[in-house]
C-alpha cells in the first residue's frame, strides 16, 4: 500500500498564517526566510500575495507600499533547491501588484518601474519556457483566456509581456497569436482597472506585428481600437505613448521619414519623463533609422550616443539592434572597419536574444560593405541570405528591399536579366502597401534593367542560340 | 533513460532499494510534488486536496507523454497549469448546471435568464488531456 503523504495545512490555515504573517510585517517591516527551509514561508507568501490581490483596488495606496516592502526583502534572500522558482513566482506576484495599484493611483512613472522589473524577473523564469509552448500551440492560449476561464490577470499580463518580445522572433506567427488573444480578452471578463489596458496592449501587438512584416496599411485599424479602449483605462498615458510610436513606425515605413525625425524629439522627451527606458531606446533606433536614409549620418550617431552609453542598463537584444543601426551608419561613413567590427557584436547579441528580424538585416548591411570593396559575389551571397530569411520570417517589405539590393548588384555584376527579375519580384509588396518612394525607385532600377538588356543582349539568349540544335 | 528526463534530477525514486527507495520518494515529493500543489492552490485557487489530484494527474501524464525536447520542469508547470484551469472550468460548469436545475427559487430565475440568453450547458472540453 501506498503511503498518504502530508499536503501539509488547509487553504484556510495557511490563509490565516498568512494574515498573521502581515500584521507582524507591518510591524517590523522585515521578515527572515532559512534558505534551506523556504516551503512554508513560500506557501505563506502565496497566500499573501492571494489576500493582497483581492486588496489591490479597494486599498491600493496601503497595497502598494506593502508590497514594495515585501518585493524589497523578498528580493534580498535566496532560497537553495528552489527547483520549480517559488521565490521568482512570488516576486513576480508582488511586482504585479505593485504595478498593478501604481496604475489604479495613477502613478505613471512607479507603474513603468515595475512593469520593467516584473519583466526582469519574468525573463528568467521557467514561466518563460511555459509561454514559448503555448504559443507554439495557440489553442492553449484559450485555457487562459477564453470564454469561461477563470480570469488570472496576472498570467495575462504574462502573455502581454512575452508577445511584445515575440514580435522580433516569430512576427508572422505573433500576429496571428495577438490577433487570437485580443478575441479572447473581448470575451473575457477582467476587472474594469485592467481590462482596457489589455486589449488596448493586445490591439498595439496586433498592429505592432503588422508593421513588422511589412503591413502598415492594415496598422491604422489596431491602433484606432487600441485609442478606443484606452479611453477607459485608468492610466492610459505610458500605453498611449506607445501608440504614438506605432504610428511613428508606420510613417517610417511609408517611408514619411521627414516627419518622423520631427515628431520623435518629444516622443523620447516623453518616454524619458515616464521612465519608459526600453521604449526610449526603440524610439531612438527608429529616430536614427529615418535620418539615416535622409542621409542625416553624423545626427542619427547623435541620437544613438544615448542608448549606447546604456549598454549595461538594457537587455542584450535591444543593445544588439542598436549596433545594428550604428554598425550601418559607420558603414555608410566609410569606416568599415568599425562597422564590421560593431555589426559583428550585433549578430552576437542579436543571436543571443533571438532577435531573428535583426539578425536577417545583418546579413544584408554587411553585404553593403562587401559591395562598397568590389566583392560582388560575397555580397550577392549575404543578400539572398538575408532576403531568404525575411521571406521565412513573413516581413515582406524586408524581403522586397533586399530584392531591390540583389537587383542592384546583379546590374553591377553586368546581369540586368537577372535584376529585371528580381524588381518585378519586389514591385506588388510596394505597390500593395502604398510604400510609393520605394516603388519610385524600382521603377528607376527597372527602367535601367531593362536599357542594359538592350545595350547589351543578354549572355543567357547568346548561349541558348549557340547551342539550338541546327535544323 | 531518456535524457531530460534524467533532469528532473537524480532524486527521481528510481530503481533504488527500499529505504534509499523511501528517502528519495520523500525528497522527490519536497522539492517537485508540494511546489505544483502550492502552485495550484495559490495560482489557481483550487483546495489543497484538488490540487493534490491536479498534480497526480499531471505525473501521469508526464509518464505517458513528457516531451523528450522540452524542459521538464516548464512542462511538468505548463501540464498543471492546464490541468487547474480546466478543472476550474468544470467547477464553474457544474455550478451553473446545479443553479439552473436545482428546484430553488433562485434556480428558476436563473433557468428564465439562461433560457432567454441560450443554453449554458457546454458540452465541449476541447482542453481536456491533449498532450
Amino acid at each position: 500500500m501506498g503511503r498518504r503523504l502530508s499536503l501539509g495545512p488547509s487553504r484556510e490555515e495557511v490563509l490565516n498564517q498568512a494574515s498573521d504573517f502581515r500584521e507582524r510585517f507591518r510591524s517590523s517591516r522585515g521578515f527572515s526566510i532559512s534558505p534551506e527551509n523556504h516551503e512554508e514561508s513560500s506557501e505563506v507568501l502565496q497566500a499573501v500575495c492571494a489576500l493582497l490581490a483581492e486588496e489591490c483596488t479597494s486599498r491600493p495606496g496601503a497595497v502598494l507600499e506593502e508590497v514594495s516592502d515585501l518585493y524589497a526583502n523578498l528580493s534580498r534572500t535566496t532560497w537553495t533547491s528552489d527547483i520549480l522558482q517559488e521565490r521568482e513566482g512570488v516576486l513576480c506576484s508582488l511586482a504585479f501588484l505593485a504595478w498593478r495599484t501604481s496604475r489604479v493611483l495613477r502613478l505613471t512613472k512607479t507603474a513603468q518601474r515595475w512593469e520593467a522589473e516584473y519583466a526582469s524577473v519574468f525573463r528568467q523564469t521557467l514561466m518563460w519556457e511555459v509561454l514559448e509552448s503555448v504559443c507554439a500551440a495557440d489553442d492553449t492560449l484559450d485555457v487562459a483566456a477564453g470564454p469561461n476561464a477563470p480570469c488570472d490577470s496576472e498570467r495575462i499580463f504574462q502573455i502581454t509581456l512575452f508577445l511584445q518580445d515575440q514580435r522580433e522572433v516569430i512576427p508572422e506567427r505573433t500576429l496571428a497569436i495577438a490577433e487570437a488573444f485580443y478575441r479572447l480578452l473581448s470575451e473575457s471578463e477582467l476587472s474594469l482597472d485592467i481590462r482596457p489596458f489589455f486589449l488596448a496592449n493586445a490591439a498595439l501587438l496586433a498592429g505592432g506585428s503588422l508593421r513588422q512584416i511589412g503591413r502598415p496599411r492594415s496598422v491604422e485599424r489596431w491602433i484606432e481600437l487600441a485609442e478606443s479602449h484606452l479611453k477607459d483605462d485608468p492610466d492610459p498615458t505610458a500605453s498611449l505613448a506607445r501608440v504614438s510610436f506605432l504610428r511613428l513606425a508606420v510613417l517610417h515605413e511609408q517611408s514619411r521619414y521627414e516627419l518622423v525625425t520631427q515628431s520623435a524629439s518629444a516622443l523620447d522627451q516623453t518616454f524619458a519623463d515616464l521612465g519608459m527606458e526600453e521604449d526610449r531606446v526603440k524610439c531612438r533606433i527608429l529616430w536614427a533609422a529615418s535620418l539615416k536614409i535622409l542621409g542625416r549620418f553624423e545626427e542619427a550617431l547623435d541620437v544613438l550616443e544615448a542608448p549606447r552609453a546604456w549598454r549595461h542598463r538594457i537587455r542584450s537584444g535591444l543593445f544588439g539592434w542598436v549596433l545594428l543601426q550604428s554598425g550601418d551608419l559607420h558603414q555608410l561613413c566609410g569606416l568599415h572597419s568599425l562597422a564590421l567590427k560593431e555589426l559583428a557584436e550585433a549578430e552576437r547579441l542579436l543571436r543571443e536574444g533571438r532577435q531573428l528580424t535583426g539578425l536577417a538585416d545583418v546579413h544584408s548591411m554587411i553585404s553593403c560593405i562587401y559591395r562598397s570593396f568590389g566583392m560582388l559575389r560575397e555580397a550577392l551571397h549575404l543578400l539572398k541570405s538575408s532576403c531568404y530569411e525575411h521571406a521565412k520570417l513573413g516581413l515582406k517589405s524586408l524581403e522586397a528591399h533586399n530584392r531591390m539590393l540583389i537587383a542592384e548588384t546583379y546590374l553591377a555584376m553586368g546581369r540586368p536579366h537577372d535584376a529585371e527579375t528580381e524588381i518585378r519580384a519586389a514591385i506588388p509588396v510596394f505597390e500593395d502597401e502604398g510604400m510609393v518612394a520605394d516603388a519610385v525607385v524600382a521603377v528607376s532600377l527597372l527602367r535601367e534593367a531593362i536599357r542594359r538588356q538592350k545595350l547589351e543582349p543578354r549572355p543567357v539568349v547568346d548561349i541558348r542560340d549557340r547551342f539550338r540544335p541546327k535544323k | 533513460m531518456n535524457g531530460k528526463r534524467d533532469e528532473l534530477g537524480p532524486e527521481a525514486p528510481i530503481g533504488r532499494s527500499s529505504a534509499e527507495h523511501s528517502s528519495q520518494l520523500d525528497e522527490f515529493y519536497r522539492r517537485y510534488f508540494l511546489p505544483l500543489v502550492r502552485r495550484a492552490t495559490w495560482k489557481h485557487r483550487l483546495e489543497k486536496e484538488d490540487a493534490r489530484d491536479v498534480v497526480q494527474e499531471a505525473f501521469v501524464v508526464a509518464l505517458l507523454k513528457l516531451d523528450p525536447n522540452r524542459n521538464p520542469k516548464a512542462w511538468l508547470i505548463q501540464v498543471v497549469d492546464h490541468l487547474s484551469i480546466n478543472f476550474q472550468r468544470k467547477v464553474l460548469r457544474r455550478a451553473k448546471l446545479v443553479s439552473k436545475w436545482s428546484p430553488t427559487e433562485a434556480g428558476m430565475a436563473q433557468e428564465i435568464r439562461e433560457s432567454e440568453a441560450g443554453s449554458v450547458y457546454d458540452t465541449s472540453d476541447s482542453h481536456g488531456g491533449d498532450y
